[in-house]
């Protein structure tokens, strides 16, 4: 798989590579979008049925109209804010993979944010898994890493194309053992040059 | 029951202005957070736009309300049929 060199993110080293950065699947915000059009649709959907069924009318400057213009205006205020915030949480999530390490930042609130790191020497497995239809239709997924860390399993959640995930964290694992394990691949002893 | 019009419009303001105060928390939180990036700008835009709408949209709903006076509360509060 070809490695390609996406941006920086936010705590990488000066001499490390950044390899990917990820977020989740866009098919996980589409349907979090899906469910909030919904709810824009839920004050004018009851407005249209007193109208129609109990032959609702307001007079505008009256009591009644003001009362729900304000809470349709407050309504779809917190809505779009919640939306946005939906948003966020989604766009922040990210998962990155460099030379030296993995790393998971997790958006889980507006003020609560999680980073955590793993060297790519302390990998001791990695599996992914793909469960569902639209998993299935649309390749995301999750990648668990087995660690030898302080936190024993690392959880790439709904990424696009999981498997070669797996494959790329593999290949980077290999590259470091190599490094560390120089005993392995002993330098070939060279013949002394022969006395005429 | 009479309610004062200017009772109704400060609990709206004020309503209107925690709502504010979390969105521009929120716009410190994308950029401070990720890198600027065109995507963050864009959303951010959106999000300003949409921002400024609704609250236009309440300017034009409430153009013929007199906040300076007093509003009868009926029972119920909404009242159907023709008024």
């Amino acid at each position: 798989m070809p490695i390609t060199a996406p941006p920086a993110f936010a705590g990488q080293q000066p001499n490390e590579k950044t390899l990917m950065i990820m977020h989740r699947h866009w098919l996980v915000f589409l349907r979090t979008l899906a469910n909030f059009v919904l709810l824009g649709l839920v004050p004018g959907a009851i407005v249209v049925f007193l109208i129609l069924t109990y032959h609702w009318s307001l007079a505008s400057g009256s009591f009644s109209f003001t009362l729900l213009s304000m809470a349709a205006v407050i309504y779809y205020l917190f809505w779009w804010i919640l939306l946005y915030g939906f948003w966020l949480d989604y766009s922040l999530d990210m998962f990155v993979i460099t030379d030296q390490r993995v790393i998971d930042i997790e958006q889980t609130g507006l003020f609560d944010r999680t980073t955590a790191e793993l060297d790519l020497s302390r990998v001791q497995d990695v599996t992914s898994e793909v469960k569902g239809f639209f998993p299935t239709m649309f390749h995301y997924g999750n990648v668990y890493i087995q660690t030898a860390g302080e936190k024993e399993r690392f959880i790439f959640e709904q990424v696009p194309n999981p498997d070669q995930v797996v494959k790329t964290i593999l290949s980077l694992t290999n590259l470091v053992e190599k490094k560390q394990t120089p005993a392995l691949n002993p330098v070939p002893k060279q013949n002394p040059p022969v006395k005429s | 029951m009479m309610i004062s019009g200017h009772l109704l419009l400060t609990t709206f303001l004020t309503i209107t202005g925690l709502l504010l105060i979390l969105a521009l928390a929120q716009l410190y939180h994308a950029f401070r957070f990720s890198k600027p990036t065109h995507m963050t700008i864009v959303t951010s835009g959106i999000f300003i736009a949409g921002i400024v709408a609704i609250l236009f949209s309440a300017v034009i709903l409430f153009h013929g309300v007199h906040w300076s006076g007093t509003f009868e509360v009926q029972t119920p509060a909404i009242q159907f049929g023709p008024q």
